[in-house]
C-alpha cells in the first residue's frame, strides 16, 4: 500500500493506495505552522483501520520551501560568491551578507586566477561576528571545476567548523548559469534548517504511527527524492503541489498525443502539457518569488482567473479576476462568480441556483441583459482567458531557441490535440472550453485528490550532466561529485558513463535511463585536432509506480 | 536579483553547433562552442529587456533580391547560409516592429566578403547577410530608408563595399587593418564610392598593431561625426572580432573592452557578427561585451583571462598615420558634393573598370568588367560581365544589369533593351537583369 499526501495552502489532501485501487482518502485543512502534525493527523485518518506493516511507501508533497521562499522568512546566509570578471558581481548579492571573492575559472574549466585564502577566511570571520553558520558557496563555471568550491568546504570543516549547514553551486546542477546557480545555492542553505526539523518531526511522527515505509519528497519534476537528497538540496521541492497535480492527471486519465492539462481552482487556472504521456519540462529553471532558479521544474503556467475569482464590470466590460471575495454566492458567498455563472446554465447543480441567480442580477441589470444571457457571457470570457493564456504558452514553447541547424530545421511545433480538466470546475466547465478551442476532452474521475494521487504514484527522478575534455584530459558529472582522467573518449562512450554512473545512483531503479542532449566538438588548434570536448545530459524521467484502473467522468 | 536592460536588444544567437566549412576550418562546429558557454553561465538571457529569438530562413527570393548568383542561387547557397541570412533578417525585423530597441545577430558564417555577383565563395563568406538584410528592409519598408554600415571587422569589408558601392542611400565605412598587410587587400582611403554615390564610401585602413585608442579615435574623430552629418534612420555594425589581440588571422590589438565600448558610443540599430577565430580567448568576452553594450549595462568588468592594461598602449608612428587618414577622409567627405563627377571618374557618359576578384574558398578569380552609367537624374545602371578562371563548372561568361532604386526612366529603359540585346548574343551564357524597383530579376541562360 502506497500513501500519497499532497499539503495545499489550504488543505492537504491524503490517499492510501493499493495496486490499482483507491482505498481510502481524505481532506483535512492545512494548519500552516505545523505541516508535520497535519501529514501525520491524514496518515492517522487514512490508516485507521489498516495495518502499518502494509505500507510500502510513503510520498509527500509540501509547500514547506516554497511557503518559506514565498515569505522570505530566511535565516541569515553568508553568501560567498566567486564571480571572475564577467557580469557586474553586485547584480548577485542575494543575501545581505554577501562577499565576493577573488578566483577565477574560465569556461573550459581552467583556473585563471587562484582563490585567496585569506580572504576566505576574512569574510568567514566577518560572518561570524555576525552571529552566521549558514553558507552559500558559489563559483562562476563551478560545474566546469569545482575546484574553489571544494577548497573552501575544506577549509570550513577544518577551521570554521561553527559553520555547520552550507550548500555547495556545483552539486545542485551541472547547468551553467552563474547568477541561478548563485540564486539557487542562497536559497537552498536558507530552506535547509527548516527541512531539517520537518523531516525529523515527520520520522518521529511516522515512527510513532508504527509506520516503516521509506518517504520520499516530491520535487518540482514530478520525481521524488529520499529523505536523505531532500536534507543536501531541499530546494528541489519548491512547487511540488503544481508538479503532484501534473502527476496526478497522468495517473488518472489515458493521454494521446498532446494534452493541455488545466487545473481550475478557486482563484487559479494552473496550465501543463503533456506530449505522448510525457509531462513537459520548463526549459529554464524554475522561477519563485522573483528568484530565477537551476531547478529542473515540470512545465506550468498560472492564470489568476479560478471558478470563485470575482465578476465585475469595469467601463462597460465584464471583468474576471484578479479579485477573489470568498466563495461563489451559489456555495455560500455574495459575490458573482464563474461558478455562479456555471450554476445559472445548469452546467453546475449542485450550488444553490437562487443564490447565484441572484448576484448575477445586477450585472444583468446594469448590461441591459438576461441573467442567463450574463451567465454564458462570464463562461465565453473565462474560456476566452484561458484560450489567449494558451495561445502565449504555445507560442513561447513554439519559439523556444535553439543551437543547431538540425534543430531549427527539425522543430516539430507542439499542437494540442486534447484537453484534460480537473479541480472544482473542471466538469462543468471543460465541455465549452474542450469545443472552443476544437479539443477532444476528458476528465479524471478522481479529480478532487488527483494530487495526492501523483504524490503516492510518482516515482524515483534524477539528472546529471557529462563534460569531457580529452585536450585537458579529463571528463566530469559535477552533480555527482565525479571527476575521472582519460585520454580518449568518444560519444558513445561517454553516453556509456553517464548512464551507468546515473544507474548507480538508484540501484533498486528499472527505470530506462534517457540521454537528454549529447553532442562532441573536435578542438582543432592550427590544422590540428588536440581533443574532444563533449557536452551530454541524462535523465530518468518522471513517471509513476503505476498506474490507477481507469474510469472517466 | 532582476537586472533589468537599459534598451532592450534582441538577440539572435545561433551558434550553428553542426555546421562547419570543413573540419579544421575556421568556419567549423566549435566556433561559438565557448562563446555560447560564456553567455550560457553569465546569464545574460535572463536580464529583463534582453530576448533571445530564433532565426529565420531566408528565402531564395531574398537572395535574388540582393545578389546574382551564377549560375544561380540554388546551386550556390546552402541551408547554412540561408538561416544565417535570416538570422540578420530576424534582427532587422524585431528592430523595425518596434519589439525591441536594438538587436544583435550572432550568427555564422559571416558575409561582408560576398559581393553582389556571387560565384562562389570567399573569406569563408557566401551571401552577405547583412547587405541581404537590408535590401529586405529597403523592399518592405521603403526604398527611401538611410541606412550606415560601419564595419569593424579586421578585414576590409570589400563585399559589402561592392554591393552599395553606387548607392547613395547607404554609407558604407569600414575600418579595418591596412590592407597591404591583410586579405583582402582592398579598403584604401581613395576608395570613395562610384559616380552615382561618390563620398559615401569611407575606408580607415588600421595599421597593424592598432589598439583599443587608435579604434576610438577614429570613431569619435570619423565615424561618430559622419553619422551624425548623415543622419541615417538605421546604423548598423558588421561586428567582426578578429581585430581582437589574440586573433590567430590578424595582426590588431583590440580588447573586448575596446569593442563593448565602441558599440555603447555607436549604439547601432542593428549589430551583425562578422569574423573573429580567436575563438576560446576572444569571442566569449567580446560578444558579452557587446550584448551588455547594446543592452546599456554596466560592461566594465569583462575582462580576458590574459588581460594586460599595457596591451591598450600604441605606437606614436601608429597615432600620426591614423591621425591623417581620418583628416583626409574627414575632408573627403566634407567635399564630396562638390567634386565634379565627371572629372573625378575621368569619363562623360559611363565609368568603366575592370577588376579581378579572387575566390580563395573556391579557388578561382572571377574577372568582372564594370560599367556604370553617370546619370544625373538617378544614381544609374550597373553593368557587370563576369567570367571565372579556372572555369571548371563550364559556366561561361555572364551579363548582369542592375537596376537601382529611385531609377531614372531612362537608365530603366536602357537596362531592359540592353537586357534584351544580350540575351540574343551568343557571348554571354547567362543574362540578368536585377530590377531593385519592382523586386525581381530576370534570368535568361
Ligand atoms: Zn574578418
Ligand atoms: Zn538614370
Amino acid at each position: 500500500m502506497k500513501l500519497g499526501i499532497d499539503i495545499g495552502g489550504t488543505n492537504t489532501d491524503g490517499v492510501l493506495i493499493k495496486n490499482e485501487e483507491v482505498l481510502a482518502s481524505t481532506k483535512l485543512s492545512t494548519e500552516a505552522d505545523s505541516l508535520a502534525a497535519t501529514i501525520l493527523k491524514v496518515c492517522r485518518e487514512l490508516i485507521s483501520s489498516k495495518k502499518t506493516n502494509q505500507i510500502s511507501q510513503v510520498n509527500l508533497s509540501t509547500t514547506l520551501t516554497t511557503n518559506q521562499i514565498a515569505q522570505e522568512n530566511f535565516p541569515p546566509v553568508g553568501l560567498l560568491i566567486i564571480p571572475g570578471p564577467g557580469l557586474n558581481p553586485d547584480w548577485y548579492h542575494y543575501s545581505p551578507a554577501t562577499e565576493v571573492l577573488s578566483g577565477s575559472i574560465d569556461h573550459r574549466g581552467r583556473e585563471v586566477a587562484p582563490l585567496n585564502l585569506n580572504e576566505v577566511k576574512a569574510a568567514l570571520k566577518k560572518f561570524t561576528q555576525e552571529e552566521i553558520s549558514r553558507v552559500a558557496i558559489c563559483a562562476k563555471f563551478s560545474p566546469r571545476n569545482p575546484k574553489h568550491e571544494i577548497k573552501i568546504k575544506k577549509l570550513i570543516k577544518d577551521e570554521f567548523p561553527e559553520f555547520d549547514l552550507l550548500t555547495l553551486g556545483h552539486q545542485l546542477s551541472g547547468k551553467l548559469n552563474f547568477p541561478r546557480r548563485t540564486a539557487t545555492t542562497y536559497l537552498n542553505t536558507a530552506v535547509l534548517e527548516t527541512q531539517q526539523q520537518f523531516i525529523a518531526a515527520i520520522k518521529e511522527g511516522l515512527a510513532d504511527l508504527g509506520i516503516q515505509a521509506p518517504v520520499q519528497v516530491l520535487k518540482a519534476d514530478g520525481g521524488t527524492m529520499s529523505l536523505t537528497e531532500s536534507l543536501q538540496a531541499p530546494i528541489e521541492s519548491i512547487n511540488s503541489g503544481p508538479a503532484a497535480s501534473i502527476m496526478g492527471v497522468l495517473a488518472t486519465s489515458d493521454l494521446k498525443g498532446t494534452t493541455l492539462a488545466l487545473d481550475i481552482g478557486g482563484t487559479t487556472t494552473d496550465i501543463s502539457l503533456f506530449i505522448d504521456e510525457k509531462p513537459l519540462f520548463k526549459p529554464q529553471g524554475v522561477e519563485i518569488n522573483n528568484y530565477k532558479t537551476l531547478v529542473r521544474g515540470l512545465y506550468n503556467e498560472s492564470l489568476a482567473c479560478g471558478g470563485d475569482s470575482l465578476v465585475q464590470i469595469v467601463d462597460q466590460q465584464l471583468q474576471i479576476a484578479p479579485q477573489r471575495r470568498g466563495n461563489a454566492a451559489a456555495y455560500g458567498g455574495v459575490d458573482p462568480t464563474p461558478t455562479d455563472a456555471l450554476v445559472v446554465l445548469g452546467l453546475d447543480q449542485q450550488g444553490q441556483l437562487a443564490a447565484a441567480k441572484n448576484s448575477l442580477e445586477p450585472l444583468a441589470k446594469q448590461l441591459g441583459l438576461t441573467v442567463k444571457k450574463v451567465a454564458l457571457k462570464i463562461v465565453e470570457l473565462f474560456c476566452t482567458k484561458i484560450e489567449e493564456k494558451v495561445t502565449e504558452i504555445l507560442n513561447k514553447l513554439n519559439n523556444q531557441p535553439v543551437y543547431t541547424i538540425n534543430e531549427l530545421l527539425s522543430i516539430s511545433k507542439i499542437k494540442p490535440n486534447s484537453l484534460v480538466g480537473i479541480g472544482g470546475p473542471a466538469a462543468a466547465l471543460i465541455p465549452t472550453l474542450a469545443k472552443k478551442l476544437k479539443l477532444d476532452y476528458l476528465i479524471p474521475n478522481y479529480s478532487p485528490i488527483v494530487n495526492a494521487i501523483g504524490a503516492a504514484l510518482a516515482r524515483s527522478t534524477k539528472k546529471c550532466t557529462l563534460y569531457a575534455d580529452t585536450a585537458q584530459g579529463y571528463y566530469q558529472l559535477p552533480e555527482l561529485g565525479i571527476t575521472e582522467k582519460i585520454e580518449q573518449l568518444d560519444l558513445a562512450t561517454a553516453k556509456k558513463i553517464l548512464q551507468e554512473s546515473l544507474a548507480e545512483q538508484l540501484p533498486n531503479s528499472k527505470t530506462e535511463i534517457e540521454i537528454t542532449s549529447a553532442q562532441s566538438f573536435n578542438m582543432v588548434r592550427g590544422f590540428n585536432t588536440i581533443g574532444q570536448i563533449i557536452e551530454a545530459t541524462a535523465q530518468i524521467k518522471p513517471g509513476l509506480t503505476n498506474k490507477l484502473r481507469r474510469g472517466h467522468l | 536579483m532582476n537586472i533589468k536592460a537599459e534598451q532592450s536588444l534582441g538577440l539572435i544567437f545561433f551558434p550553428a553547433l553542426d555546421w562547419s566549412i570543413s573540419p579544421t576550418h575556421p568556419e567549423r562546429e566549435e566556433r561559438l562552442l565557448y562563446t555560447k558557454d560564456q553567455v550560457l553561465e553569465e546569464g545574460v538571457l535572463d536580464i529583463e529587456g534582453i530576448k533571445e529569438y530564433n532565426p529565420e530562413v531566408a528565402s531564395l527570393a531574398d537572395i535574388n533580391r540582393t545578389h546574382v548568383c551564377i549560375p544561380n542561387a540554388e546551386e550556390i547557397v546552402t541551408k547554412p547560409h540561408l538561416i544565417s541570412a535570416g538570422g540578420a533578417i530576424k534582427a532587422a525585423q524585431l528592430v523595425m516592429e518596434k519589439q525591441v530597441d536594438s538587436a544583435f545577430a550572432i550568427i555564422r558564417p559571416p558575409g561582408h566578403h560576398a559581393f553582389r555577383v556571387v560565384p562562389g565563395s570567399r573569406g569563408f563568406c557566401t551571401i552577405n547577410n547583412e547587405a541581404i538584410m537590408v535590401e529586405y528592409l529597403r523592399q518592405k519598408y521603403g526604398t527611401e530608408l538611410k541606412i550606415a554600415f560601419v564595419d569593424t571587422d579586421a578585414h576590409h569589408a570589400d563585399g559589402t563595399q561592392d554591393i552599395y558601392y553606387n548607392d547613395p542611400n547607404v554609407l558604407h565605412i569600414s575600418l579595418h587593418q591596412d590592407g597591404r598587410t591583410l586579405f583582402p587587400g582592398t579598403g584604401s582611403v581613395e576608395e570613395l564610392g562610384g559616380p552615382g554615390a561618390f563620398g559615401y564610401t569611407l575606408n580607415l585602413p588600421l595599421p597593424p598593431n592598432t589598439t583599443d585608442q587608435g579604434l576610438h579615435y577614429a570613431l569619435d574623430n570619423l565615424v561618430l561625426p559622419i553619422l551624425d552629418d548623415f543622419q541615417p534612420d538605421l546604423v548598423i555594425n558588421a561586428a567582426g572580432q578578429d581585430n581582437h589581440y589574440s586573433d590567430p588571422l590578424t595582426r590588431m590589438r583590440i580588447t573586448a573592452q575596446g569593442y563593448a565600448e565602441l558599440n555603447s558610443k555607436l549604439n547601432p540599430d542593428l549589430a551583425i557578427l562578422q569574423g573573429g577565430y580567436s575563438i576560446e580567448s576572444a569571442l566569449p568576452y567580446i560578444n558579452i561585451g557587446i550584448i551588455l553594450a547594446m543592452a546599456g549595462l554596466d560592461h566594465l568588468n569583462i575582462k580576458e583571462p590574459d588581460y594586460q592594461p599595457e596591451i591598450k598602449k600604441q605606437d606614436a608612428i601608429i597615432s600620426d598615420k591614423i591621425k591623417a587618414r581620418v583628416d583626409s577622409l574627414r575632408t573627403a567627405w566634407k567635399l564630396k558634393e562638390e567634386s565634379d563627377i565627371q572629372k573625378e571618374f575621368q569619363c562623360t557618359d559611363y565609368y568603366t573598370t575592370q577588376r579581378s576578384i579572387f575566390y580563395d574558398t573556391d579557388q578561382f578569380r572571377e574577372n568582372q568588367q564594370l560599367k556604370i552609367k553617370v546619370c544625373t537624374d538617378c544614381s544609374g545602371l550597373i553593368e557587370i560581365i563576369s567570367s571565372i578562371r579556372p572555369d571548371l563548372r563550364s559556366i561561361g561568361q555572364a551579363k548582369v544589369l542592375i537596376i537601382p532604386f529611385e531609377v531614372c526612366s531612362s537608365c530603366r529603359k536602357e537596362a531592359y533593351q540592353k537586357y534584351q540585346q544580350a540575351t540574343e548574343d551568343p557571348k554571354f551564357k547567362h543574362v540578368y537583369l536585377q530590377d531593385k524597383e519592382e523586386d525581381q530579376l530576370l534570368v535568361s541562360n
